[in-house]
């Protein structure tokens, strides 16, 4: 029995071998905090690694196959979009409710949101992934389902106009948090460990 | 009781505390961590205070030992400095020497 041969059987393969890695180093993995950390890492690559596709690939892309007719850009928006569109927005909310969670398991959730002296540096970022889910659940979604028809409740499909104005919103939605993403991980990635600049009061 | 006098108490009644950002599984500053890190390969237990949390410490606590910054090293009631001290007597061997005689 391969595990490779299913997603499942390859997520779970790679939860034991991390175990395996762990235990012949002698650590330990015990602590909320690690699970919540790892957990927010994962999470967070899924969605943010989904947001490029669609920026960087699946925009264009769709541009390109609707200028070329055949074979047309219905295969992206039939098999491609729905299940990128599913991954990235649980991945977002499993993003920010891990990040929220690992925060709040330090006391430091107020201390962040509140931009608290010492704090503000993940504060910030803790805010622009907040601006992002956001974009994500209020902007992008409801707009892709009335692009792509995945509406279950409508009761008719969108109009070509709607269809318009729902590309738009999203298109710009997206590239918001394209944007934002980039100081979003400065701010994550820094706040803690490096950037001395990030709390000049140290020194 | 005024902070200062909370600042006195919590080190007399800790023989090891650290006043840093954040917290040693999560530092919220590159000296914090470093120190942290430092303390903990000493092995034993120490008491630290998150100034992030208690922005009256934060404010207060230069005042106390006439020392600027953060984090701040405090054995025995001594402040024994901040980041590069601890890191100093960490590379000379001397702050496990200091920690083992506070804790045995």
């Amino acid at each position: 029995m391969n595990p490779l041969l299913s997603i499942k059987g390859t997520i779970i393969s790679g939860f034991v071998l991390s175990a395996i890695l762990v235990m012949a180093i002698g650590g330990k993995l015990s602590g909320i905090e690690h699970y919540l950390r790892w957990l927010h890492y994962l999470s967070g690559i899924t969605w943010i690694g989904l947001l490029y596709y669609f920026n960087f690939i699946q925009v264009p892309a769709m541009a390109q196959a609707t200028a070329d007719k055949e074979p047309g850009p219905a295969a992206i928006g039939r098999y491609v979009a729905p299940l990128a569109l599913l991954w990235f927005r649980w991945g977002a909310v499993v993003t920010w409710i891990t990040g929220a969670a690992y925060l709040h398991h330090h006391g430091m959730l107020h201390a962040a949101f509140t931009l608290s002296n010492g704090a503000a540096g993940i504060g910030i970022g803790a805010w622009l992934g907040t601006i992002m889910l956001f974009n994500v659940w209020v902007l992008i979604w409801p707009n892709q389902q009335k692009i792509l028809g995945l509406n279950k409740f409508a009761q008719e499909p969108a109009n070509a106009d709607e269809i318009a104005q729902a590309k738009k919103t999203a298109l710009l939605a997206s590239r918001a948090n394209t944007l934002l993403s980039i100081p979003m991980l400065l701010f994550m990635g820094s706040s803690h460990n490096l950037l001395g600049v990030l709390c000049s009061n140290c020194l | 009781m005024t902070t200062l006098d909370k600042i006195k108490k919590q080190v007399s009644e800790n023989s090891i505390i650290l006043y840093m950002k954040g917290t040693p599984e999560m530092p919220m500053c590159g000296f914090s961590s470093k120190t942290v890190d430092a303390l903990k390969q000493c092995g034993k237990e120490f008491a630290y205070v998150n100034v992030i949390l208690d922005q009256e410490v934060m404010q207060d606590l230069p005042k106390f030992k006439d020392w600027p910054t953060f984090p701040q090293l405090y054995i025995k009631g001594e402040l024994i400095g901040g980041c590069d001290i601890t890191l100093d007597l960490f590379n000379s061997g001397e702050l496990k020497k200091m920690i083992d005689e506070v804790t045995t």
